[in-house]
């Protein structure tokens, strides 16, 4: 420890108003929804945005896609400009450098373009090429075998492209949907992060943890991963070094839960939303956990019986990961804090806790979640049915999934290039066993709440 | 023990953001805390403004503060040019 060393530098003096263009979740607002009004805004001049937000159609023979290709070649090169303009005044606004973001980019585009491709091929899932893990295996591949340079790691912004992808996956929720699911979304999730957190905390305190260290690892296994775990870390002045421990179970699980999960509801035939609502309650973080979600919705209808259809895994998974758990890091940060201060041990630090920080540790994205979903449930309130699938849907709906769709597969294949396993911090066998002990809790307790508790609820989603 | 005593609004005093030992710089933090970036981020919100004091080697807030408060270089000196003469009213700490 240097006490005794003079200034520092890395100190970033934002204002309250500088957080509008300083954090990646209010750029996640603004450019999704930017996007949302755009696409009404063409939608309503009798257009749509389509011819930008290309994705590859279903092909079976090298010959189709090629022919894909030789038509929308310059359509994917527009894209591409469109995704790098956007996301470098991004990158510029946050304090990165966007002459390291670009090539970085470019390179996450084309692989992503590659992954999108293969998930696209008519035979994809007989082999098991659901393009969310496919991205996220390469990604793995790449960083832990092959290697990159490390300036390349400026383009792999998961949680950036996860948030931008929640936002345009919220005009594609009716809001009506989030009110009706919403509550009972609150109360499954409450019941798990409760009891998980419980379980994680006081099995650390019996293997003689300290008690900010057992809070920072109770909160990553209940609420959602590694942003529950640096938002109570620095709500409960935890030491230094237990961050890293806490980050580094929270990666390893979630990466084994991201392949578990959907293989379990898939060998016991869970319905979509099902699934979505079991994967949203016990993976941790959002990218993960979307990975997931997305993979096992994209089994329904096939030929494995799996019933209900990939939106409702995304809906089931996005209710209860995001209105059931992520909205409420601000006030377990609070509690904790406020338990800090009155029971555990404080020295270096005043003794008050500020009721500001439930603010300003809210996820912010969600808002545009929330505001994506009651603008489109406007703009289609007054549709038949007929109409919304003849006009609505291909010109509004279509072209926001596409580009959620690419966002989404940004971000699992930034997780893949990001996680280095030989870099993570060994965290010892104590918070292990006290993390993994809560894992197993989460796991079972999540199943007995989405399968035989709420299971007729959530297989019932209606998504349009 | 009253709990709301234990509760304020926000911090009126000196607060770390500004004190020589504190550091929070978004990219600094995921450099220093592998995995980060991973599943999360060093510019998100749920991690407001915290980060390292490397004085009692804590991440904490950077509206915390502490009695060992030293005034940040960088702060005093903008400081010194918000009370020049063409300067606005100060807002440095005493």
């Amino acid at each position: 420890m240097n006490k005794y060393k003079t200034e520092t530098t890395g100190t970033n003096q934002s204002s309250g108003w500088q957080e509008f263009w300083s954090k990646e979740d209010w750029w996640a607002v603004w450019l999704g929804l930017g996007i949302i009004i755009l696409a009404y805004i063409f939608y309503l001049s009798g257009s749509s945005i389509s011819w930008i937000a290309v994705a590859p159609a279903k092909w079976s023979t090298l010959s189709q896609l090629a022919a894909q290709f030789s038509v929308n070649g310059i359509r994917y090169l527009a894209l591409l400009g469109a995704f790098l303009a956007l996301f470098t005044i991004v990158i510029k606004f946050i304090g990165q450098k966007p002459r390291a973001f670009i090539p970085s980019f470019i390179f996450v585009f084309i692989l992503s373009t590659i992954i999108y491709i293969a998930g696209n091929w008519d035979q994809a899932s007989r082999y098991n090429l659901e393009p969310p893990l496919v991205a996220l295996i390469l990604g793995l591949v790449i960083s832990n075998l092959i290697g990159l340079p490390r300036w390349l790691d400026a383009g792999f912004r998961v949680e950036f492209y996860i948030k931008l992808g929640i936002v345009l996956l919220g005009a594609t929720l009716p809001f009506t949907l989030i009110i009706w699911a919403g509550p009972v979304a609150i109360l499954q999730a409450s019941i798990v992060s409760i009891v998980t957190f419980l379980v994680i905390f006081f099995t650390s305190r019996k293997l003689g943890l300290d008690q900010r260290l057992a809070a920072v690892l109770g909160a990553g296994g209940a609420v959602c991963g590694v942003s529950a775990s640096i938002a109570v870390a620095g709500a409960v002045r935890a030491k230094k070094e237990h961050p890293p421990i806490a980050i580094s179970l929270v990666v390893f699980w979630a990466i084994i839960l991201i392949f578990a999960l959907p293989l379990i509801s898939r060998t016991l035939h869970l319905p979509t939303g099902v699934g979505g609502a079991w994967i949203g309650t016990s993976e941790f973080a959002d990218a993960a956990g979307l990975a997931a979600a997305q993979s096992y919705g994209g089994l329904a209808g096939g030929h494995l019986g799996i019933t209900g259809t990939a939106d409702q895994a995304l809906a089931s998974y996005t209710l209860i990961k995001v209105i059931g758990r992520d909205i409420w890091i601000g006030i377990w940060a609070f509690v904790l804090a406020l338990i800090a201060i009155t029971v555990w041990e404080r020295n270096e630090t005043n003794s008050r806790v500020q009721i500001g920080q439930i603010w300003w540790r809210f996820p912010k994205f969600v808002i545009g979640f929330l505001v994506a979903s009651i603008l489109t449930t406007l703009i289609v309130h007054g549709n038949t049915l007929a109409d919304y699938n003849k006009l609505v849907k291909p010109a509004l709906i279509a072209p926001i999934i596409s580009l959620r769709t690419w966002a989404f597969t940004f971000s699992f294949f930034s997780i893949g290039l990001t996680t280095r396993f030989r870099e993570l911090t060994v965290a010892g066998i104590k918070p292990f066993v006290a993390f993994t002990a809560g894992v197993i809790v989460n796991v079972i307790l999540g199943y007995i709440l989405s399968v035989i508790v709420f299971g007729h609820y959530w297989s019932s989603l209606v998504t349009h | 023990m009253k709990l709301l005593d234990f509760i304020q609004l926000r911090n009126s005093g000196p607060i770390c953001q500004d004190c020589a030992y504190f550091q929070n710089d978004p990219a600094l933090v995921e450099e220093a805390y592998a995995g980060l970036r991973t599943m999360s981020s060093g510019y998100a919100s749920v991690r407001d403004r915290d980060g390292f004091c490397i004085y009692n080697q804590l991440y904490l807030s950077a509206r915390d503060s502490c009695a060992c408060f030293t005034l940040s270089e960088q702060v005093l000196q903008s400081s010194i040019i918000q009370d020049s003469p063409n300067g606005s009213e100060s807002q440095s700490h005493s």
